[in-house]
């Protein structure tokens, strides 16, 4: 497997679990009082790091921040469809790791059928 | 913490206020507690988890959690109806109801049971993220 896909396939699966968290936490206060969402940001970065090789994509940050303006509370709606798309492209690059890593198998297992 | 046990604080709370505003409804008609003195309806208060190890720890410390701050009593009135014949009348043969402001319990109850449904959702899709996880490595 190439080395590059894997570490940003791996840090962009660490980012989304963590803003799947970020999500959860949200939903859960939504009756709290002066409650500011989180939000978890990595894609610009990840996409800016991915040109300079394997190392640079590893150190790449996932930042956990507070929404700056106060909002009116927590709206469930969006926080929902975040949490969905969040669950769905995980999912895609999960799918897209195991499908790597079933070509590794294959290149393992070449010649010895 | 993880999204699931996030969302599992999350389920604890809101059904615990869900409780507490039961708890209103049904002592609506209540003219002396166990004490003695009259029902007061109270109110839940919940925010996100604040415990020392989450203040140590500023990066990721936010992704704690909610949890029950405490159940205060709402500051109102009591009903005072005349009615010598009951016998929790005072001397003047008033009887004194707490006065619950049903329509706001029952607008409440909804907020609290939507809340209730998100954090289920957003729990089956953390359950599904899991689960997806899992199958990395399996031989298809």
């Amino acid at each position: 497997m190439n080395p590059l896909i894997s570490a940003i396939v791996t840090k962009a699966l660490d980012g989304l679990s963590l803003r799947a968290q970020a999500t959860a936490q949200n939903i859960a206060n939504v009756n709290s009082q002066n409650y500011r969402p989180l939000r978890v940001s990595f894609e610009a970065e990840l996409a800016a790091a991915a040109s300079h090789g394997e190392g640079a994509v590893e150190a790449v940050p996932l930042h956990v921040a507070e929404t700056s303006i106060a909002p009116r509370g927590v709206r469930m709606d969006l926080e929902l469809a975040d949490q969905s798309a969040t669950a769905m492209r995980y999912d895609a690059l999960v799918d897209l790791l195991g499908r790597e890593l079933s070509l590794d198998h294959t290149i393992i297992q070449g010649g010895q059928q | 913490m993880k999204a699931q046990a996030i969302s599992r604080s999350a389920l604890d709370v809101e059904w615990q206020r869900l409780q507490v505003i039961a708890d209103n409804l049904a002592n609506a008609n209540t003219t002396r507690t166990a004490e003695g003195g009259v029902f007061r309806p109270m109110r839940l208060v919940s925010g996100p988890t604040t415990n020392f190890a989450s203040a140590l720890r500023a990066g990721t410390a936010q992704l704690s959690g909610v949890q029950v701050y405490g159940v205060e009593p709402i500051a109102g009135n009591v009903r005072r109806v005349y009615d010598p014949a009951d016998p929790h009348a005072d001397a003047s043969g008033f009887v004194t109801y707490p006065e619950i402001d049903r329509a706001g319990e029952m607008t409440l109850m909804i907020q609290t049971s939507r809340a209730y449904e998100g954090d289920l959702v957003a729990l089956n899709l953390a359950d599904q993220m899991y689960s997806k996880a899992l199958e990395l490595g399996g031989q298809s």
